[in-house]
């Protein structure tokens, strides 16, 4: 079944590099979305029907931990599946987001067979 | 009845034929490039020696298949007009090896293995298995009727099936 | 990589150097597919005015700053292959972005490789000056040649949360 995406990250380039790397991998999507923070991320899920979130931890406004922590306690966003994509690889982060609710957590720099790996791990199982 | 079509060092063999397993030897530094369309039952082997066709565009002209940016498009092209399609792909890579004892200060596997990512990346294509670096040299051959990829390497041997 | 035994604000220079030069390899080799050649001989001085620069802070048990600077045709191609573009296709603002976002990734592999056990943050990288100096008191510089031109990286460790 094709997923509803959205890529938060405050570098355009990344987005985009992600957002290439899905339509590589063979991934099925059917909306891809972005942000540029996790204010811009809450505004596009409270819009547009998303189903997996790509969110980066370092940005402006609101982080990405931020960013997890409000999703984590609304009900609505009970069905997203979260996928961290960061630089901070220290194990103190990566417990606090897998804690928040982080379905998987890749760690930037990496390679495109990555990202997919992850995407294929999180979504086994599901319809 | 099974044949087996060797693919000489800068050489690219693609095929379409379910009777035909493509194969190369010698894999140091060079890299072998297999592609497979698992629908349409066509696949392709390129090996190639060197990343960058810019330092001798006269031997390029040549012989194409001897670098990453001149071979990796032509076998793709071959493979689409043997009726793969550029979705349906899989694409391993082999080789790029640093053989011990030959003097290689230019670690050449290791260039023609970020050469050949860049052209993947660029053309927006997968790169689905790997087997490279190391110091020893690979075999490998397809089966072009079912894409069955066995690499061999220091007596050992791995088999990778098309998914 | 393993974390040091020293702590990062005892290393000195000679010990940061081979760890920043570690860390621009690991992230140009997988997002930009170009192959670190090792530390250059070339001083890190100051930066010739025309090369395109990224700058940020970093606060958590280490704090600082981080930059780096290439030269405006090793910028191009970075930009041109993470983006998986021809050069010719990109602006000169797709390119400092880009110098931004490597700059955001070498420092949190590099602090990685410092320290992998404490969470950090990142300030969103800027564009940096290039009059800066990239090596100076209390500030470590690694200019690291590359096979598409040079890299100049700074670190700067202020001090201890």
């Amino acid at each position: 079944m094709p997923y509803n995406v959205l890529i938060v990250d405050d570098s355009p380039g990344m987005r985009k590099v992600i957002r290439k790397m899905l339509g590589q991998s063979g991934f099925a999507t059917d909306l891809c979305v972005e942000a540029g923070d996790g204010c811009e991320a809450l505004d596009v899920l409270s819009k547009q029907p998303v189903d997996i979130v790509f969110t980066d931890i370092n940005m402006p406004n609101m982080n990405g931990e931020e960013l997890m922590e409000k999703i984590s306690v609304s009900p609505e966003y009970k069905h997203l599946l979260v996928l961290v994509v960061s630089t901070d690889r220290s194990e103190e982060r990566m417990q606090r987001m897998l804690a928040l609710g982080a379905k998987g957590y890749v760690t930037k720099p990496f390679v495109p067979r990555t990202l997919g790996y992850a995407l294929t791990k999180m979504t086994a199982g599901r319809a | 009845m099974t044949h087996v079509r060797t693919v000489a060092i800068s050489d690219c063999i693609v095929s379409a034929d379910h009777n035909a397993v493509i194969a190369t030897h010698a894999l140091g530094s060079c890299v072998g490039l297999i592609i497979y369309d698992p629908q349409a039952q066509v696949g392709g082997l390129l090996h190639y020696m060197l990343p960058d066709s810019g330092l001798d565009k006269e031997r390029s002209q040549q012989n194409p298949f001897m670098f990453a940016d001149t071979g990796i498009p032509l076998l793709f092209h071959a493979a689409y007009r043997a009726g793969a399609k550029k979705e349906r792909i899989q694409v391993t890579a082999l080789g790029g090896a640093q053989i011990l004892g030959i003097n290689d200060s230019f670690n050449i596997g290791k260039r023609n293995l970020m050469s050949m990512r860049k052209i993947l990346w660029k053309a927006g294509v997968m790169l689905h298995h790997e087997d490279v670096g190391g110091t020893s040299p690979r075999t490998a051959r397809i089966e072009i009727a079912t894409g069955r990829i066995v690499v061999s390497s220091c007596g050992g041997h791995q088999e990778i099936a098309a998914s | 990589m393993e974390t040091t035994e020293l702590k990062p604000t005892e290393l000195k220079p000679t010990e940061l150097k081979p760890i920043m030069e570690l860390a621009v390899a690991e992230v140009l080799e997988a997002m930009c597919f170009i192959s670190s050649e090792g530390e250059s001989p070339e001083a890190a001085g100051q930066y010739p005015p025309d090369w395109i620069c990224g700058e940020l802070d970093f606060a958590g048990n280490l704090s600082g700053s981080f930059g780096i600077a290439v030269p405006p045709a090793t910028g191009a191609t970075i930009a041109a292959n993470f983006l998986g573009e021809d050069e010719c296709d990109l602006s000169e603002e797709q390119t400092m972005e880009v110098i931004c976002e490597l700059t955001n990734m070498v420092a949190g592999t590099l602090l990685a490789n410092l320290d992998s056990r404490s969470a950090f943050t990142l300030s969103p990288p800027r564009p940096g000056h290039s009059a800066a100096r990239a090596a100076g008191d209390g500030r470590t510089g690694c200019t690291v040649a590359l096979d598409e031109g040079l890299i100049a990286t700074w670190l700067e460790i202020r001090d201890r949360a």
